[in-house]
């Protein structure tokens, strides 16, 4: 199989991780579920959605907090999937935010920690040590990640579609509350 | 090379040669191959624009990092890259990543997986 084919095949394990990201972002403080793993990652401020059914196909959400919103559940409950967010990485006191694309994992505008050094070289060996280490943190997501979607399946479609059901239940509950009718 | 230059020069071209032949109208395959010779023209003149990508390679991991975010810079750098080292580049994409992290799990099963239904209004 060429190269694009696999890029193209695999799209759908990139969608599904950036959702799996979200989902733990929001359901489970963002942690990896690894032993020993403190680092935390969540869904940013920007996500885009891609359906190719319906009449939108592209949906971006950016500003303010698309990940726990009720545009983002109610796409999301139709069948969109996520293309890229924008996502944010902590561990310790660093943190790293890029942009994660879906079909390739590709990373754009990475923002990485401050270094210390002060030198050129010194600079440049820490960025990079600082990339190793940012990209560790999420290959390690993706391992937990592909674990749990090759060994039960089931279980996390059942996960990933209750989460889906309740985040669009508290957004219609939050939507309720906030009638202007109602005192 | 901006698209109005281009345009502007070509204009020009055709009216010198209408007026120079005498002809009211000048068909599509001669003006494409004016606008291809007008191209060549000005893309001697115009002066290259220097565009850098930075790349770290990391032999042990064989693992290549690039800042190389276009398509087009990606495809000169993997072009590069056969050339100078004849070494073949490939996207690091879930499917190959997911064959480096987790080895034990075979070919079979990756491709086998299929996307999850999420979608709730067709429950």
């Amino acid at each position: 199989m060429k190269p694009l084919e696999l890029v193209e095949q695999g799209r759908f394990l990139g969608e599904e991780f950036l959702l799996w990201l979200w989902m733990r972002g929001l359901a489970d403080g963002g942690t990896s579920g690894l032993e020993g793993d403190p680092s935390a990652c969540f869904v940013d401020d920007a996500v885009q959605l891609v359906t190719e059914r319906g009449d939108v196909k592209e949906l971006s959400l950016r500003k303010g907090n698309p990940a726990e919103s009720r545009e983002a559940f109610e796409a999301l409950s139709r069948g969109m999937r996520p293309a890229k967010a924008k996502v944010r990485l902590l561990s310790g006191d660093m943190e790293w935010t890029f942009s994660l694309g879906a079909a390739g994992l590709e990373i754009s505008t990475l923002k990485l920690p401050p270094t210390q050094s002060r030198d050129p070289q010194g600079r440049m060996a820490d960025r990079l040590f600082l990339l190793e280490e940012g990209m560790t943190h999420l290959e390690r997501r993706f391992q937990a990640f592909l674990s749990a979607r090759a060994e039960r399946p089931e279980d996390l479609q059942e996960a990933m579609r209750a989460w889906l059901r309740q985040g669009l239940e508290e957004q219609a509950e939050a939507a309720a509350a906030d009638l202007p009718w109602r005192e | 090379m901006p698209a109005a230059l281009l345009k502007a020069q070509v204009d020009l071209k055709l009216q010198h040669l209408q007026k120079e032949k005498d002809l009211a109208f000048i068909g599509k395959e001669a003006r494409i191959s004016l606008q291809d010779e007008v191209k060549a023209e000005l893309l001697r003149r115009v002066l290259p624009t220097p565009r850098v990508a930075e790349v770290a390679w990391d032999l042990k991991g064989g693992l290549l990092w690039t800042t190389a975010s276009s398509s087009q810079l990606q495809s000169a750098l993997v072009g590069l890259f056969i050339k100078a080292f004849g070494c073949e580049l490939q996207p690091l994409a879930p499917l190959l990543l997911a064959g480096r992290l987790l080895p034990h799990l075979s070919v079979e099963t990756l491709l086998a997986l299929e996307p999850f239904d999420l979608n709730l209004e067709s429950a």
